[in-house]
C-alpha cells in the first residue's frame, strides 16, 4: 500500500525532474508543467492543474486527481518507466577502522576480539529490482530488491543508500554478459527463496477455493441432471443442456482461481562496492581462533558468524575450548570452572559430561568415571574407596555394618556386610602408636590390655576388648575418633 | 437465417464495413461457411478460433526498452525458470532489460530512481483496502457501501446479489466493486446488462462517477471491439448478439434489475447463465416478488449449488402449498448470507420526513386563453402526428404542451420556431403564428407572482426547479428585482461556473434557480426547501429533484412546494402522483419500483399525453381514472412485495452483519 506522502513525493520529484516543480495555485491544487512526453495524453496541453486531495480535486474546476489508479498517475508511471533501466553507482569504503566495525558486530560471550589484518577491494555487484505479481481471483504484489556479488553470486543485503540518486556515476557497467546472466540467476534463486512461502500459501488458498467451487458445481449439476431424468420423460435434452452448463461453469471456476505469478525485472543498478576483508581473532585462556569476515562499504554490515555446530547465524558466538565457534545454544559449560565446549567436542571427545546423579556438567578436570559402572560423576557425587582406592558412583557405595564407614561394594562383601578392614583386624600390642594414643586420650580405655587393629588408606579401626563388651573405635589419619561404640564381645 | 432473404439495409451496412476493413488491409476473407446471419454470404471477419480468454492483468507493464531488438537466441542466456514456486514465471521481458545492461546502456541515476519509485506505487496485498475510493468523483460514498464492496470482494469472491433496499445506491456499490477490480488489474472486459431505459443512465454514471468509459452496444460486431460494454438485456438476448456474447469471455458481468432473471426457463436467465465470466453482480431491490423459487433461480445463476439442486431446495425450504414462506428460514438466511447483501434503510439511513405543499394557481385570463388555445391545437394535431417524418412534429407538440405548464415565456420561443418550421403545414403555421403573437404579448405570469410571494415568506434558502432555461432567466430577473441573491444552475454553464454557483448558494445566496441539470449529482442538503415551479411529466425527474435535498446529511424536515395550475395537464400529474400514489412521500427509488409494476408498454409521459389529448372531457376523466387505478394497484403490489421481503430477509443480510 502506497502512502499518500510517498505518492506525493514521487510525483513532485517526477515533475521537478521532467519539467518544473509543482506550483501551488490554491490550497491543495497545483499547476504542473507537462513534459513533452506527457502532453499527447492531455490533448497537447503544456500544463494542467493537479491535486493529491480527492476533496480538492472534486471541488475545484479542471483538476486532475493524483491517486493510485488515476489516469494522471498511470500516465506519469508510464512515462517514468520509459527510462532509467540501468545505472551505475560507486560506494567507497568509509574512514571507520575495520576493528571498530567488527567490534560493533561480533560480540563473543567468552573471548576477546582483535582484527589482525584487513584489506579492501572494489567488487562489482548487481542490484536487481523485481516486482512480483501473484494472481488468482485476487492479486498480491511484492517488490523485492536483490543485491548480488557478480563474481560469486552471493546475495548481500542492499543498503538504503543504493536506491538514492547520490551515488550515481556516469560509468560503464563492469560486468560482462555471462556475469550478468549468472548474477541474474542467483538473484532469481534468492528471490524464489524469499517468496516461496507466501506464494505457496497464496496458491493453496486459491486451490482450496477452486476445489470447493468445483465440488459445489459438480454436486449441483449431478443432482439436477438426476432430478430432470427422474421427473420427465423428455428430460434427456434438458439434462444435456445442464451438462453443457456444468462444463461452462467448471471452466469458469478453473479460470477464476488459476494461480499465476509473474516476476518482472523493473530495473538494475551496477554497484561498484568496496568490500572489506578482515582476519578476526577470538581468544581466551583455553583456545584461539581466527576467522575471516567480509563486509561492504554501503551497509558496514558484518555478517554474523555461523555456528560450526548447527550452522545458525550468531552475533554472540562462544569460542569453545576445542577451538570451535558455536552459538550459545550449542555449547555446554563445566559447572565447576569456566571451561566451555561445543556439542561437536562433547559428541566426539566427551569433553563435558553430565553427572549421572545430578546432571550437572563437568569437564574432564571435574568429572570422574565410576570404576564399576563407567558412568561419569561430578566431584560431589563420586566416592573414592578408602580400602581399594576405586572411584565409584553412589550406587556402588556400601556402608560397613561394623565400622559404619562407606566403601565400594567390592570391599564390603556379603554375607557379613563387613568391610575388608574390619575383617582383617589383628592383635595389636599396647604400645602400638594408634592404641597408645587412644589409651592416653581416654582414661576408661587406658587399662585395657587386649587390642585388635586394622587400617586402610583413610581409617584405623581398633577393638578394645572388655569382659563383656568391647569398644570399637574408628580414627581418621589425624587420630581423631570418628566413631566409638560398644560391641558385644566374642 | 440461412436461406432467408437478408435485410437489405443490414447487408449494405455489412458490405460497407467489410469494404472499409479490406481497404485497411485488416482482412478480406471470403466466408467459407456461408453462415453469416447478416448477409448469408460473408463471414464478418470472425476469427476461426475464438480470441484467447482475456486474462485480467495489472495495468500493462511499462514498455520494454525502446531499442530492445536482440535476437531471441541472444536473450536465451538471460532466461530463468522458477524451480521452487510452481506457476511462477519470470517475464521474458526481463531479458530485454538485461540485454540493455550487457550492451553498456547507462541511464541517469535520477531517471533510475524515478523508475524504481514508480514501480513501488500501487503494490497490492489482497483486498485490504479499497484503492478506488479516491477515484470516485461527484458522489459521496457511505460506510455501508464500502463495507458492502469489501465483503463482495473479500468474502464473496466477487460474486454477489446486491439487494439493498431502494435508494441506498446499489449502482454506487457495484461501481465501487467494478472500479476496484479494474484498478487492481483484475478486470478488463466488462459487460453491464440493464433494462433498456437505464442503459444511458448507467453509461453516464460509469463515465462521470467512476471514470469508466462504457460503450453502448447495438451493433453486433462491436462486442469484440470494446472491453467495457453496456447493453439492454433485450438487445443482448437477440440471437445475433447472444452468440457473439457467448463467444467472448468477460471478467465481470453486472445485471441491473436482476429480478428480471427470476425465471430460469426464460431467455434472460439463460443468456446470463451462458456468459463466461469470473465475477458477477446481480442488482435488485426485490429479489423475491412472488415465491421462493425466484430466489433459488437468482442464487443458482450466481453460484449454482449454494441452495442445492431445485429438488433439494424444494425439500429443505418449500412448504407444501405455500411457495412464499420458507420451511427453514434460519438455514435459508445463513446460505443467503454467502451470496447476498441487503442493506436496509432503517439500519443505515435515518432521513427526516418530507412535508408537501401543493400550491394551486389560477392562471390569469390571457394565460388561460393561450393555454386553452395551445391545448386545442395540440389535441387537434397530436393523434395525426406520430409515424415516420411527422414524429418530429409530435415531439414538438409535447414540448410545447410541457412549456405551457412552465411559462408563456418558455412556450413563446418554441411557437416562434414552429411557425417558421417547414415540418408543419401552412395552415398550422398560420395558427402557430397567431399563438406566438399572443404568447409574446403576455408579460405577466401568475405562477411567478405566487413564487415571489412564497420566496418572500420562506425564511430559508430555497431551491427552485424549472425545466426551461427561458423560464429560469425570467424568474431570475424577477427575484433579483425583489432583492434576492440568486444562484443559477443549468447545463449551459461550465463546470467551474457550476461549482461557483453552488458555492455561492451555500455561502450566502437565498435562491438557487436550477434546470434539470441541477437535479443530478449535486449535494444541496444544506437547504431543505424545494419549489417545483413546473412539474416534469417524468415522475423520476421529480424524484431526482427532491433527492438533491432529501438525502444523507439532511437534518431538517424537507419542504416540497409544488406549483400547479388548475385545469392544466399539471393538475393531472398532481392527481396521479400525489393523490393516487402519494409519490412525494415515497423514498428515493421506490417510485421506480412502483412504475416498474405497471403493465404499460408506454412511458408515463406517453400515457399522460395520450390521456390529455383525448378531446372528450368525460372520456378524458375516465382514462385518467383508469390510469390512476393502475398506478394505485402497482403501488399496492409494491407494498406487498416490500412487506414480504422484510419478513423474509430482515436485517440479517446487511453488509456489516458479516459472513
Amino acid at each position: 500500500m502506497t502512502s499518500p506522502a510517498d505518492l506525493e513525493a514521487f510525483v513532485r520529484r517526477y515533475f521537478e525532474r521532467r519539467s518544473a516543480p509543482l506550483r501551488e495555485e490554491e490550497p491543495g491544487v497545483f499547476r504542473a508543467s507537462l513534459p513533452e512526453s506527457l502532453r499527447p495524453a492531455f490533448d497537447g496541453a503544456d500544463a494542467i492543474r493537479i491535486s493529491f486531495d480527492p476533496g480538492a480535486a472534486a471541488s475545484a474546476p479542471r483538476v486532475d486527481l493524483v491517486a493510485v489508479g488515476s489516469y494522471l498517475l498511470d500516465r506519469i508511471v508510464e512515462d517514468a518507466t520509459r527510462a532509467g533501466w540501468h545505472t551505475v553507482a560507486r560506494v567507497e569504503a568509509p574512514p571507520t577502522p575495520p576493528a571498530d566495525v567488527v567490534a560493533g558486530s561480533i560480540r563473543p560471550k567468552n573471548a576477546t576480539v582483535a582484527v589482525d589484518a584487513s584489506s579492501t577491494e572494489t567488487v562489482p555487484h548487481l542490484l536487481f529490482n523485481f516486482r512480483v505479481r501473484m494472481m488468482s481471483d485476487e492479486r498480491v504484489d511484492r517488490f523485492e530488491s536483490v543485491l548480488v556479488d557478480s563474481r560469486t553470486g552471493k546475495e548481500r543485503r542492499p543498503a538504503a543508500s543504493l536506491f538514492e540518486e547520490r551515488p550515481g556515476l556516469p560509468e560503464d557497467g563492469t560486468v560482462d554478459g555471462a556475469g550478468i546472466a549468472a548474477a541474474y540467476r542467483s538473484a532469481c534463486q534468492a528471490l524464489e527463496g524469499r517468496i516461496a512461502a507466501d506464494a505457496t500459501a497464496f496458491r493453496e488458498q486459491a486451490e482450496a477455493l477452486r476445489k470447493a467451487e468445483v465440488e459445489r458445481i459438480t454436486s449441483y449439476f449431478d443432482r439436477s441432471v438426476n432430478e430432470v431424468l427422474d421427473s420427465r420423460a423428455s428430460g434427456a435434452s434438458e439434462a444435456r443442456a445442464l451438462e453443457l452448463d456444468r462444463e461452462r461453469r467448471l471452466a469458469e471456476a478453473e479460470e477464476k482461481y488459476r494461480f499465476a505469478g509473474e516476476v518482472e525485472l523493473c530495473n538494475v543498478r551496477t554497484v561498484l562496492l568496496d568490500v572489506m576483508h578482515a582476519d578476526v581473532t577470538l581468544e581466551h585462556r583455553g583456545a584461539r581462533r581466527t576467522v575471516r569476515v567480509e563486509f561492504d562499504a554501503a551497509t558496514l554490515d558484518v555478517p554474523p558468524l555461523r555456528c560450526e555446530v548447527c550452522g545458525a547465524s550468531t552475533r554472540e558466538p562462544v569460542l569453545c575450548f576445542g577451538g570451535h565457534l558455536a552459538g550459545p545454544e550449542c555449547v555446554s559449560a563445566c559447572g565447576f570452572c569456566d571451561r566451555v565446549h561445543c556439542r561437536t567436542c562433547i559428541a566426539v571427545e566427551g569433553a563435558i559430561a553430565p553427572c549421572a546423579t545430578c546432571r550437572r556438567p563437568a569437564c574432564p578436570d571435574h568429572a570422574e568415571v565410576c570404576a564399576l559402572s563407567r558412568k561419569p560423576y561430578c566431584p560431589d557425587h563420586i566416592h573414592a574407596c578408602a580400602i581399594c582406592g576405586r572411584t565409584v558412583g553412589p550406587e556402588y557405595v556400601a556402608r560397613c555394618v561394623s565400622c559404619e564407614q562407606a566403601y565400594c561394594v567390592v570391599c564390603v562383601a556379603p554375607p557379613a556386610e563387613r568391610c575388608q578392614t574390619c575383617r582383617s583386624l589383628a592383635v595389636a600390642p599396647p604400645d602400638d602408636p594408634a592404641v597408645a594414643a587412644i589409651r592416653r586420650r581416654d582414661p576408661g580405655l587406658a587399662k585395657v590390655t587386649k587390642w585388635r587393629r586394622a587400617s586402610n588408606q583413610r581409617f584405623t579401626v581398633l577393638i578394645a576388648k572388655g569382659l563383656v563388651w568391647n569398644q570399637l573405635l574408628v580414627t581418621d589419619p589425624s587420630g581423631t575418633v570418628v566413631l566409638q561404640k560398644k560391641v558385644l564381645g566374642t | 437465417m440461412r436461406g432467408e432473404t437478408p435485410d437489405p439495409a443490414l447487408a449494405a451496412r455489412v458490405e460497407a464495413l467489410l469494404a472499409g476493413l479490406i481497404a485497411a488491409n485488416l482482412g478480406a476473407a471470403e466466408c467459407d461457411r456461408g453462415d453469416c446471419e447478416a448477409c448469408g454470404r460473408l463471414a464478418i471477419l470472425e476469427p476461426d478460433e475464438p480470441p484467447p480468454a482475456p486474462t485480467p492483468e495489472a495495468p500493462p507493464p511499462p514498455a520494454p526498452p525502446a531499442d530492445a531488438g536482440p535476437a531471441p537466441e541472444a536473450l536465451a542466456a538471460f532466461a530463468y525458470e522458477a524451480t521452487r514456486v510452481p506457476g511462477l514465471t519470470f517475464s521474458p521481458r526481463n531479458a530485454l532489460v538485461l540485454a540493455k545492461i550487457r550492451d553498456g546502456v547507462v541511464d541517469d541515476p535520477a531517471d533510475w530512481v524515478l523508475h524504481y519509485k514508480a514501480r513501488l506505487l500501487g503494490l497490492q496485498s489482497g483486498f485490504d483496502v479499497l484503492l478506488s475510493l479516491p477515484l470516485i468523483r461527484g458522489v459521496r460514498h457511505y460506510a455501508y457501501q464500502v463495507d458492502t464492496a469489501l465483503r463482495v470482494l473479500r468474502t464473496m469472491r466477487g460474486r454477489a446479489i446486491l439487494a439493498d433496499e431502494v435508494g441506498l445506491g446499489k449502482t454506487i456499490e457495484a461501481g465501487i466493486v467494478l472500479k476496484e477490480l479494474v484498478v487492481r488489474g483484475l478486470a478488463r472486459k466488462i459487460l453491464i446488462l440493464t433494462p433498456a431505459s437505464l442503459v444511458a443512465q448507467w453509461r453516464e454514471e460509469m463515465e462521470t462517477k467512476f471514470g469508466l468509459p462504457f460503450e453502448i452496444m447495438d451493433e453486433f460486431e462491436d462486442w469484440a471491439r470494446h472491453d467495457l460494454v453496456i447493453s439492454s438485456i433485450d438487445t443482448a438476448k437477440r440471437d445475433v448478439h447472444r452468440e457473439e456474447i457467448q463467444r467472448l469471455a468477460y471478467d465481470v458481468v453486472i445485471v441491473d434489475e436482476a429480478h428480471k432473471l427470476k425465471n430460469r426457463t426464460t431467455k434472460n436467465w439463460k443468456l446470463v447463465a451462458s456468459v463466461r465470466k469470473k465475477y458477477m453482480l446481480l442488482l435488485t431491490a426485490t429479489p423475491v416478488q412472488n415465491d421462493l423459487e425466484e430466489l433459488f433461480n437468482l442464487v443458482t445463476l450466481l453460484r449454482p449449488g449454494t441452495l442445492s439442486s431445485f429438488g433439494g431446495f424444494r425439500r429443505r425450504f418449500l412448504r407444501r402449498g405455500d411457495p412464499r414462506t420458507p420451511a427453514n428460514p434460519g438455514e435459508l438466511k445463513r446460505l443467503l448470507r454467502e451470496v447476498m447483501i441487503r442493506n436496509r434503510r432503517s439500519t443505515v439511513l435515518v432521513l427526516p420526513p418530507r412535508r408537501v405543499f401543493p400550491a394551486e394557481i389560477v392562471l390569469s385570463r390571457p394565460e388561460r386563453k393561450l393555454y386553452e388555445a395551445v391545448t386545442d391545437f395540440v389535441r387537434d394535431r397530436y393523434p395525426a402526428y406520430g409515424r415516420g417524418s411527422t414524429s418530429v412534429n409530435r415531439l414538438a407538440l409535447i414540448v410545447l404542451q410541457k412549456e405551457m405548464g412552465s411559462s408563456t415565456f418558455a412556450a413563446a420561443e418554441t411557437l416562434r420556431r414552429m411557425k417558421e418550421s417547414p415540418n408543419f403545414a401552412y395552415e398550422d403555421r398560420l395558427v402557430l403564428g397567431d399563438l406566438y403573437e399572443r404568447a409574446a404579448a403576455i408579460t405577466e405570469n401568475e405562477k411567478a407572482r405566487r413564487l415571489r410571494e412564497l420566496i418572500a415568506k420562506i425564511p430559508d434558502k430555497t431551491i427552485v426547479f424549472t425545466q426551461y432555461l427561458r423560464t429560469l432567466h425570467v424568474l431570475r430577473t424577477m427575484l433579483e428585482a425583489d432583492g434576492h441573491a440568486v444562484s443559477v444552475f443549468h447545463g449551459g454553464l461550465t463546470p467551474g461556473e457550476k461549482e461557483a454557483s453552488v458555492r455561492a448558494f451555500r455561502e450566502g445566496n437565498r435562491v438557487f434557480l436550477s434546470t434539470e441539470a441541477g437535479g443530478e449529482g449535486r449535494n444541496l442538503q444544506f437547504c431543505n426547501t424545494v419549489v417545483n415551479f413546473d412539474l416534469p411529466w417524468n415522475p423520476l425527474k421529480i424524484e431526482q429533484r427532491i433527492g438533491r435535498v432529501h438525502r444523507i446529511g439532511q437534518t431538517r424536515d424537507v419542504v416540497i412546494v409544488n406549483l400547479w395550475a388548475r385545469d392544466t395537464i399539471e393538475e393531472y400529474v398532481m392527481e396521479l402522483l400525489d393523490k393516487k400514489i402519494n409519490m412525494f412521500q415515497l423514498v428515493i427509488g421506490e417510485l421506480d419500483l412502483v412504475l416498474g409494476r405497471l403493465d404499460e408498454a408506454k412511458t408515463f409521459e406517453e400515457v399522460l399525453m395520450d390521456i390529455w389529448t383525448v378531446k372528450d372531457l368525460a372520456r378524458r376523466r375516465e382514462e385518467l381514472q383508469r390510469f390512476g387505478e393502475e398506478l394505485l394497484a402497482a403501488r399496492q403490489k409494491y407494498e406487498s412485495t416490500k412487506s414480504y421481503e422484510e419478513g423474509l430477509f430482515g436485517n440479517d443480510l446487511a453488509a456489516e452483519a458479516g459472513p
